[in-house]
């Protein structure tokens, strides 16, 4: 099998995965919308912060309530459709802690991509949501600016993923990490939805490498602001690199996986 | 006489059902300690938002051109938000087990225990409450000197009362939350609630911006509230105490302990009935 026959087929399995999960969702229908609107309602209340504040202080390094709706728009959406798709990424650490790829590792497909596709987590619906009303007040509604938003938001998606992803894999190399691998991936939002002028110096650079916070927030909001293909492509080429490190991570710790004796049921 | 005689003679008194529940708090309290690993992730987590309101609230007051904002100083204000996160990293996070027990069927086998549920829960969290407290509050102390220095307006003898301010905000914070872990009966999942409960904390709560800074119009209806009770209220007195304020804050907190903790009692009741009638 040619390189691209292999990537169209592990392509159509994994679309095949992701019908599965959201019928699989749809079975609850109830929980499943209501987990998606309560996380609609959670990311407005969190956004009332921002027009509390900017109502009072109206701007705070070089931000104004404006750039925060394309921030949060660039965000959520990001966020949304990593987690729709990607939903195991976030559960990688108690996983790998629990003994629970076995099933996956006796399977004809490369573990990692059917692994991290093989859940939709329903609350992240909410967020995809929330990201596209979002976008509506930012008042940008010319087909460029559209293009750049989406394809913004699909690179945030994909180093969202990645990131998690590879915080989850420290439970290879330190046994059990859920809390920590969920404190050092909670990072990367947190940092993200801040204006990025607030952070100078070394913390920049920090920003810009360990978590790259600035990669999901910021950078997305300065390439629909000014329209730069140069900076897109630097984003794709970070993207890329998030999804390189997962990889390679993933395969170094693998080889220290080791099987629990707890009986898994997949369903 | 022995022990067992004594245990034996004042059983169902006051005292021994305190004992018992202090036991509770006592054994969780050895537990949370064999995890204190995992406490240390809330220190990590406080270090980190202190430094993102340093940077923010910095930023702030230079924009502004200000010495104090809402009554508070730089100083002041970050230390505020250093006990209000105190409080929401440490409190008793129950509501997920509750809908566990709940959707499980678990719940069924505790009520043939001697012990009151939704009081076991109480006193079973509370002993994780105080290690996670130390931690949380070692680590937040410490990146607040860093970024502002020290909270030079805290008074030493208004600990205990600002000490009590907070045990009262963790007990309504618990009736909220067990009562959010309690529409399980009703609602197959509830972690719907329980974010939209943690966000309302986030901005009526005054976790991400003190009461005082809210809209006028915003901040009448805030203070009739008791989500600016579990955070606001001891946050602010630990920052800047005002002894009418404590009186205000003190009666606000027993008002609404009493009406939510009779909520609470009720909805297990009715729960429990449906439990019944559910078993088999």
């Amino acid at each position: 099998m040619t390189r691209i026959n292999r990537l169209r087929t592990e392509a159509a399995f994994i679309l095949h995965l992701i019908r599965l999960n959201l019928a699989s969702n749809m079975e609850y229908r109830a929980s499943f919308l209501s987990q998606a609107i309560g996380m609609f309602i959670n990311n407005g209340i969190y956004f009332v912060f921002w027009l509390l504040f900017f109502d009072r202080f109206e701007e705070i390094r070089g931000y104004q309530i404006q750039q925060i709706f394309l921030l949060f728009a660039i965000v959520a959406l990001g966020w949304g459709l990593a987690f729709v798709f990607a939903g195991n990424a976030s559960r990688l650490a108690a996983m790998i802690a629990e003994g629970r790829l076995d099933y996956y590792l006796t399977l004809p497909r490369p573990v990692l991509p059917h692994l991290i596709f093989s859940r939709m987590d329903p609350f992240t619906l909410g967020d995809l949501s929330f990201g596209v009303i979002a976008y509506l007040f930012t008042g940008r509604f010319d087909p460029l600016s559209i293009g750049l938003f989406l394809a913004c938001s699909a690179l945030a998606a994909v180093i969202f993923a990645s990131f998690y992803a590879t915080s989850g894999c420290l439970s290879f190399f330190i046994g059990n990490a859920t809390q920590w691998s969920f404190h050092i991936a909670n990072s990367l939002v947190t940092f993200s939805l801040y204006p990025f002028g607030l952070f100078q110096g070394a913390i920049r650079l920090f920003l810009y490498t360990l978590v790259p916070a600035a990669f999901v927030g910021a950078v997305p909001v300065e390439i629909v602001e000014t329209r730069s293909l140069a900076l897109l492509g630097g984003l794709a080429g970070a993207a890329l690199i998030s999804v390189i490190v997962l990889a390679l991570v993933f395969q170094l710790g693998l080889r220290r996986y080791e099987s629990g004796s707890a009986l898994n049921v997949n369903i | 006489m022995s022990t067992l005689t004594l245990a034996a003679a004042d059983r169902g008194t006051w005292r021994a059902q305190l004992r018992k529940y202090a036991a509770i708090a006592r054994i969780n309290l050895q537990n949370s300690l064999a995890y204190a690993w995992d406490a240390l992730g809330q220190g990590v987590f406080i270090v980190l938002f202190i430094f993102v309101f340093a940077q923010l609230w910095q930023a702030t007051f230079r924009a502004q051109d200000a010495t104090v904002i809402g009554g508070l100083t730089l100083v002041q204000t970050l230390w505020y938000f250093v006990w209000a996160e105190l409080i929401e990293l440490s409190r008793i996070n129950v509501s997920g087990t509750i809908q566990q027990e709940v959707q499980d069927g678990s719940l069924a086998y505790t009520l043939g225990r001697p012990y009151n549920y939704l009081l076991y829960h109480f006193f079973s969290g509370l002993g994780g409450v105080i290690s996670r407290m130390i931690i949380v509050l070692g680590f937040g102390a410490l990146i607040a000197w860093i970024e502002v220095g020290p909270l030079t307006t805290f008074r030493l003898e208004t600990l205990p009362a600002v000490l009590l301010i907070t045990a009262l905000a963790f007990t309504l914070d618990y009736c909220i939350t067990a009562g959010i872990g309690l529409l399980a009966f009703v609602f197959e999942d509830t972690s719907a609630f329980r974010l939209i409960y943690q966000k309302i904390k986030f901005v009526l709560g005054g976790l991400l911006l003190p009461v005082d800074f809210l809209p006028d119009a915003i901040q009448g209806v805030t203070r009739l509230l008791p989500f600016n009770l579990v955070l606001y209220a001891p946050a602010k007195l630990f920052v800047a105490w005002d002894s009418a304020q404590f009186w205000q804050f003190l009666g606000l907190q027993v008002f609404w302990i009493t009406v939510l903790a009779g909520l609470l009692a009720l909805a297990f009741r009715y729960g429990a009935q449906r439990l019944s009638i559910n078993g088999g």
